[in-house]
């Protein structure tokens, strides 16, 4: 093994310029959206002096709509999903979809709030304060897991643990605060009406905190769809329905491998006539029929877009992903489909 | 050093120098990215991810000629934790067809990339920084967050490890080092 050799091989690994492009313009957009709202958040203090004004003038009835529009975009609550980085809860937060919660448990020192709520696609989102003398940034650092917290849910029973994303403890003024995403996996994802969450550590303290987190879905627009696309040798993708929610897209579709080829994955990449690619984020198999010649797979795949408005079709890239290294991805017939008005 | 000054204009909040070192840099970011990662669609993301943590916090950047280090500790955090996301949602079904699979042939060779991703997170990073990315020892440790002395270590048992999973070793073997 030589350096030459090692440089070569990861050379010979393709660019596709345009796209890469598109992705870096893609992360600049969104970083300079980002900072123009921390501009926004950096003239609060303003802002309430205006509303004061805006009132008088309200009050006075020499108001035109445009300023009453500009009070509204206020943020109500602290961004705390923009500060956690959980980018469902932050485009909730903007567009006030979140449920304002205020529950709170005491265990061994530590209190926990859990401050705000949502559920939207299959993502069911928290956020939470924990305070408590013990609770500092040394406490933190020096506990495990590396996240400052341990957290089960439906007390714990291996089988019904979700998967989630959970951030790290973020120190604010008023204590640390954190935020999870749960991925429910159900077929039916409003079957249950409560999540129940029990943290179990907190900054290396152990004790019980316990929430139930009542579970209303934020309305989503899901309409069936039709297409698909057939590759040789017995790989086809068929698109079954989408789900256009207030934050993130789901999307449903069947997957058919050959017998023998199981672990081979048909990876989806979905843009709109708009030229937006939907970011991914994880996909979950619903279920799995195994038939003669080929297996079947139901699939239920999270965007972490919001579908534009003005979308009239997506196009879906299929590509097969055979398993194991140097096999490069196939492109399958990309697939068109039309969006309700 | 043109560079550095581009970085110091970027700090200062100039979007185009930034735009302009972020493409200079844009093969490597991906590249590097891809030997996380493994695929092109995850690695776009990867990229993604990075410009914009890369964009939201530049002023942050003390020291301009460090820029490229900062970056790239960017894009390792990112990578890993997409990996991190991406292994708890592996589908319990698949896993217990893995186990059944046949074993890999232990002579089989592998290629570099392959072999790559059977290292450990450190190791890994190591090998990237050092023959990809033409590091120095004093910028990796400052990029990995790790002593000088430690990422040496990592290099010489990275480098043996790569070495035995490419000419066919077994894994078994691999953590006899």
């Amino acid at each position: 093994m030589n350096k030459e050799r090692i440089e070569r091989e990861i050379n010979n690994i393709e660019i596709p310029r345009e796209e890469l492009f598109a992705s870096i313009d893609r992360g600049i957009k969104k970083g300079k959206k980002e900072k123009r709202q921390k501009r926004i958040k950096s003239f609060k203090t303003l802002g309430a002096v205006s509303s004061i004004a805006a009132s008088a003038l309200l009050a006075s009835g020499l108001i035109f709509t445009p300023v009453s529009n500009v009070l509204a975009a206020m943020p109500l609550i602290g961004s705390i999903y923009e500060k956690i980085g959980l980018s469902i809860g932050q485009e909730l937060e903007e567009n006030q979809l979140l449920m304002e919660m205020n529950q709170k448990a005491s265990n061994n020192g530590v209190q926990v709030t859990l401050t705000s709520a949502y559920f939207e696609g299959n993502v069911v989102g928290v956020s939470f304060m924990m305070e408590g003398e013990a609770v500092s940034t040394e406490s933190i650092e020096s506990a495990g897991p590396e996240v400052g917290y341990s957290v089960e849910i439906f007390d714990g029973v291996e089988q019904e643990q979700w998967s989630s994303t959970n951030t790290g403890l973020t120190e604010t003024e008023n204590g640390f605060t954190a935020g999870i995403e749960f991925y429910n996996p159900n077929l039916n994802l409003t079957e249950i009406d409560t999540l129940p969450i029990t943290f179990t550590s907190i900054a290396g303290i152990q004790g019980t905190w316990s929430f139930a987190v009542p579970l209303q879905q934020i309305p989503a627009h899901t309409f069936a769809v039709e297409g698909e696309s057939v590759a040789e040798n017995g790989y086809s993708v068929t698109m079954e329905s989408v789900s256009k929610g207030a934050a993130t897209t789901l999307v449903n579709y069947r997957v058919s491998l050959p017998v023998g080829r199981e672990l081979d994955e048909i990876r989806l990449t979905v843009f709109d006539d708009e030229g937006n690619r939907l970011s991914k984020n994880h996909a979950e198999i619903l279920s799995t029929e195994n038939g003669k010649e080929t297996i079947h797979m139901n699939i239920r795949e999270l965007f972490t877009s919001k579908l534009s408005d003005s979308a009239t079709y997506l196009i879906i890239q299929p590509e097969i992903v055979k398993e194991g290294a140097g096999s490069k991805p196939i492109r399958m017939e990309p697939i068109r489909i039309d969006l309700p008005n | 050093m043109k560079n550095i000054d581009l970085v110091k204009k970027a700090i200062k909040g100039d979007e185009e120098a930034f735009e302009t070192l972020i493409k200079n840099e844009s093969e490597k970011l991906y590249r590097t990215a891809f030997l996380y990662v493994q695929n092109k669609e995850d690695a776009l993301d990867v990229v993604q991810e990075t410009v914009y943590k890369a964009f939201v916090s530049i002023r942050k950047v003390k020291n301009p000629e460090y820029f490229s280090t900062w970056l790239t500790r960017i894009l390792i955090h990112t990578a890993f934790a997409l990996l991190k996301k991406q292994q708890r949602h592996l589908s319990v079904e698949l896993t217990n067809e893995i186990s059944e699979e046949k074993p890999k042939d232990s002579v089989e060779k592998l290629d570099v990339m392959e072999a790559l991703t059977l290292l450990n997170e450190n190791y890994r990073t190591a090998i990237i920084l050092f023959y990809y990315q033409d590091l120095s020892i004093r910028s990796i440790a400052k990029t990995m967050d790790k002593p000088e002395n430690t990422v040496k270590t990592y290099l010489r048992r990275a480098k043996v490890e790569l070495k035995s999973i490419i000419e066919g070793g077994t894994q078994d073997e691999q953590r006899a080092y």
